[in-house]
């Protein structure tokens, strides 16, 4: 509820990027997301509820559940009936994720395509951004994209599969996870395959699944729109087994695709460099004490730069939700590598660069949120540990452009400060002058005690970092 | 369906040419025709891998019945 003219009133509005399908929308009640179902969508929901693919599916923890409520908000004629999901922790985006995220979306969204058709449905539509992670796992939260399957008709959301899953992965691969995200940004519902056969190498030509569904495909797309007449094919028949050649054809596609081993210059940082096991040892204990002391304040922690998760773990042990950001996608498959092995549930590793933080973009630039509205919203704990040099002297912000914007995304802040005789900070000294006169303890403290109140201070060992424990002023 | 002359003459064009995309695209037909196009080639696959999988478990269960005895 919030207080309007001193009247507590309810606040609904539609989700922005909830407007493609008319079988139904999803719109939030007092910040509660809830699903309108049309009547269009009825008779695919009898089949869904009633075939039993609903109860199976979400015992697999390949749908995201629901409960049916009475809610009368944006209900008119069309409307048969509102659902609530159960609620995701934070809604990240295919572009923010890393190559094993994105293979295991496209692997859960197959899965559930050969389960659906054989309950006689099938997925309308193929997004990537359709599937997110819940507990540790990729889930279909779209309940409305699973539609009847008629059998002699093709996969209609093949085309859409092939750019948002194959397209990104093979360029992935072949190109850089860099490359990949960014025209994943550019293009929303997918990229396009022609692009994508122009930039792959010509031996990939040769692989039977790239060869298939991305080369021969990209040539028929465009054979296709060159054409200036089309004829509804009434007499053709794609047969079931076909239609499930073309599945088992695309997992095999997909599983063959794989991330060429290369090291990070961040992989190994905390054995390599920077502490002595008796200065990590007492950095860790000191960050959690910290953090326990912090739960009260919210229950999500963001870890900036946190490299294979190292403290975000130990976060997500304490109890946390923890979204683990990092600049470099080698730790971040690295991260999610451990998030799997060891089944947690609690950390979300994501591709993102604080530096340049995903956009809001897609339609009236408000259709996927950006990072930063994504974060704010859940209030976060901020755990900026050893990222501070690279932003102020790797990529010249100020003391108070950094106190700033932690403090505009959560209320608690714990912080290390690296000082410039370390050797990282050193480091990023070596080709370039040293511009960076106001870079002192002192003036980090009277910066940040502008927008923070330190709570508690601790130099960690043998280091000269100096670990805080700050409160956003009121 | 194309004629198999036509699909031999696709075929080596396949792998000779690159060519930009300068027109408007949609790819909705074009994945549409393709899946027919090539709807043999799936069907065919699929039972080949199901056949696999039935030798695979038969002499999985001839293996278990001879590791009984």
């Amino acid at each position: 509820m919030q207080k309007d003219n001193g009247k507590y009133c309810v606040v609904n509005k539609k989700e922005p990027s909830s407007f493609r399908d008319n079988s139904g929308f999803l719109f939030y009640r007092d910040n509660v997301l809830y699903r309108r179902i049309n009547r269009s969508y009825y008779e695919n929901w009898e089949r869904l509820t009633k075939s039993g693919l609903y109860d199976l599916l979400v015992a697999e923890g390949l749908l995201l559940s629901h409960e049916i409520v009475d809610v009368p908000d944006y209900w008119d004629e069309s409307a048969i009936l509102t659902i609530r999901p159960r609620l995701i922790p934070f809604i990240s985006y295919p572009y923010e994720w890393s190559f094993s995220q994105l293979k295991d979306a496209a692997l859960t969204t197959l899965k559930i395509l050969d389960v659906a058709v054989k309950f006689g449905m099938t997925l309308r539509d193929a997004s990537a951004f359709n599937i997110q992670f819940f507990n540790g796992k990729p889930i279909l939260i779209d309940t409305l994209s699973l539609g009847t399957y008629k059998p002699g008709e093709v996969l209609g959301a093949y085309g859409q599969f092939c750019r948002h899953f194959l397209s990104p992965l093979a360029l992935c691969v072949y190109r850089g996870l860099e490359v990949s995200t960014a025209l994943q940004k550019q293009f929303l519902d997918g990229v396009d395959l022609p692009l994508t056969s122009g930039l792959l190498p010509i031996k990939t030509r040769c692989s039977i699944g790239l060869g298939v569904h991305i080369h021969l495909h990209s040539m028929s797309i465009q054979a296709n729109a060159s054409k200036k007449s089309f004829k509804k094919n009434h007499g053709s028949f794609f047969s079931e087994k076909a239609y499930r050649g073309l599945l088992s054809s695309l997992e095999l596609c997909i599983n063959k695709i794989k991330l060429l081993k290369s090291k990070s210059e961040w992989s190994g940082y905390y054995n390599e460099l920077s502490y002595t096991p008796q200065a990590f040892a007492a950095k860790k204990n000191k960050v959690g004490e910290f953090l326990a002391n912090s739960f009260r304040a919210s229950d999500t922690v963001l870890d900036i730069g946190a490299n294979d998760g190292e403290f975000s773990r130990m976060a997500a042990g304490i109890g946390f939700k923890v979204l683990s950001i990092d600049n470099d996608y080698r730790v971040c498959e690295m991260n999610y590598q451990k998030v799997k092995v060891n089944g947690e549930s609690r950390i979300l590793p994501l591709f993102v660069d604080l530096i340049n933080p995903s956009p809001a973009i897609g339609w009236d630039n408000i259709e996927r949120a950006s990072f930063l509205e994504r974060s704010r919203s859940k209030n976060p704990i901020v755990l900026a540990l050893a990222v501070i040099h690279h932003l102020v002297i790797g990529n010249n912000t100020t003391f108070d452009q950094l106190a700033r914007l932690f403090s505009s995304i959560g209320s608690t802040l714990i912080i290390e400060f690296v000082p410039k005789q370390d050797k990282q900070a050193r480091r990023l000294l070596v080709v370039r002058e040293d511009i960076f006169t106001k870079y002192s303890k002192e003036n980090f403290e009277n910066i940040f005690s502008i927008y923070f109140t330190i709570r508690s201070m601790f130099s960690i060992p043998d280091t000269g970092r100096i670990l805080y424990l700050m409160e956003r002023r009121k | 369906m194309l004629s198999h002359q036509k699909f031999i003459f696709f075929i080596i064009i396949f792998f000779m040419i690159t060519s930009p995309v300068y027109a408007y695209v949609d790819p909705g037909t074009g994945s549409f025709y393709f899946q027919f196009f090539l709807a043999a080639l799936f069907a065919g696959f699929y039972l080949v891998k199901t056949q696999l999988q039935r030798m695979i478990s038969f002499f999985i269960r001839i293996k278990g019945f001879f590791a009984k005895r």
